[in-house]
């Protein structure tokens, strides 16, 4: 029998810890993204945008995530919450089917899932590479599409924003992202993240509170 | 110098110990093997797992598995993501491996042959014949199968419901060790571990989320 897994034990100190840190950044913006476009602002030009977001200091929501492959029989389902608080507090958090907490506050990034011993926290060095990338959420949050480093943005229609990654290795993971904004201004409806024509994810944000009150544990605490 | 050979003795009987199999009577030793083979699936499913992964070192991370099987065909469809859902690795194995999608350290042939292995090893029954059937040390009912290599599983059931099945080596040293919960009615446990071992030890914890039997 052939031993798989310690190959990725392996790489995490060696060349591919490089690549950890690209994706894990990928993979952060793709949170930080979940949380930023909840503060969007409903606007159907991107001075609207900037100016709704400006009153945006804070976000809860629930969500529905489906999951879509061509080998799956049914989409995979998940639920969860999104806590964001601006500048750099983030709480992404899967309810179901497994307990999965992402949590990001004062530069630092952590991440737990749900195992035999109760929540495990994720060491992974990616995570580390986390923290790189938070910054990023304030040029979002300010609705500052034009000019972002990482993604091309344009207005489809009165309500849909369309990202599209300007690198190709991170083309690679996402092809495009779609933001289908809510009547409600400052309020994302719904997000889909293409991998390809036939594999993406859609999240459905429900419940959105748009500056609640949020205990600092929340994004400190996986509990 | 006079205590190498002791060494080398050692090392060569260290694993050679077996469980011994106490024969039992006809009826009972067809049960036996019918409740051994019960464990195995059979027919096409679509399965999901979170997988925790303690790896080499120390370190933990979790995935989502999702596994299109069929014994029928003996053919594997592997996709594995974060819990985001991020696909990070897709392969098909039906005769050999190919390798749909990989990224960084998942892009790497014997990964995906290893990710294969594991999961025959897992879900389909071994592919020699059952060798012997009947009362293990510890007094519990299993089965010894022969496996490829001159490498042998034996399937023990467990006092709680469950299971438990390892894969030796020629010496009787354990290449991969798997403890299941009790199975539903379905024939599938939804707490699965999978222990490899030797020098680059980990340990797959696996809870199913989802099966669903195809067509």
């Amino acid at each position: 029998m052939r031993q798989p897994i310690f190959i990725l034990g392996d790489c995490l100190t060696n060349p591919y810890k490089r690549w950890l840190r690209q994706f894990a950044g990928r993979l952060s913006c793709f949170a930080l993204v979940m949380a930023a476009v909840l503060c969007l602002g409903w606007a159907e030009t991107w001075e609207g945008i900037r100016a709704a977001a400006k009153g945006v200091d804070s976000i809860s929501a629930d969500f529905v995530q489906e999951k879509h492959l061509p080998i799956l029989a049914a989409p995979l389902v998940s639920t969860g919450r999104l806590l964001y608080r601006r500048p750099d507090s983030l709480r992404w958090e899967y309810t179901s089917p497994v307990k999965n907490i992402l949590l990001m506050h004062d530069g630092t990034a952590r991440r737990f899932a749900q195992s035999d011993q109760g929540l495990v926290e994720d060491a992974s060095v990616h995570m580390q590479a986390m923290q790189f990338v938070m910054p990023e959420i304030s040029g979002w949050l300010g609705g500052r599409f034009e000019g972002n480093p990482l993604f091309d943005a344009s207005l489809d229609g009165a309500n849909k924003i369309q990202l599209v990654p300007k690198d190709a290795g991170m083309a690679r993971f996402i092809q495009r992202i779609e933001l289908l904004m809510s009547d409600r201004p400052g309020v994302i409806e719904e997000v889909v993240i293409f991998e390809s024509d036939e594999a993406f994810t859609r999240m459905v944000f429900i419940n959105t509170q748009v500056n609640p009150a949020i205990d600092d544990r929340l994004f400190q605490e996986a509990q | 110098m006079k205590r190498l050979p002791l060494v080398f003795l050692l090392l060569l009987s260290a694993c050679a110990h077996l469980p011994n199999v106490q024969p039992v009577d006809g009826d009972r030793q067809s049960r036996i093997e019918a409740d051994c083979q019960s464990h195995f699936l059979r027919g096409r499913w679509q399965l999901v797992h979170t997988i925790n992964a303690r790896l080499y070192g120390g370190r933990e991370t979790a995935l989502t598995g999702v596994i299109i099987l069929s014994t029928a065909e003996a053919s594997i469809h592997c996709v594995l993501m974060t819990l985001e859902g991020f696909v990070l690795f897709e392969a098909k194995s039906h005769g050999g491996v190919s390798v749909k999608r990989a990224f960084g350290p998942f892009a790497n042939a014997n990964f995906a042959r290893g990710v294969m292995d594991d999961i025959r090893f897992l879900f389909f029954a071994p592919e020699g014949s059952i060798i012997a059937a009947g009362r293990f040390d510890g007094d519990t009912d299993g089965c010894r199968y022969r496996a490829a290599r001159q490498q042998s599983v034996d399937l023990v059931e467990q006092p709680d419901g469950g299971w438990r099945m390892q894969l030796d080596d020629p010496s009787g040293c354990p290449l991969r060790t798997v403890t299941a919960g009790p199975p539903d009615p379905n024939g599938l446990s939804h707490r699965m571990t999978l222990d490899a071992h030797g020098r680059h030890a980990y340990r797959l914890s696996m809870t199913l989320v989802e099966a669903v039997r195809l067509q």
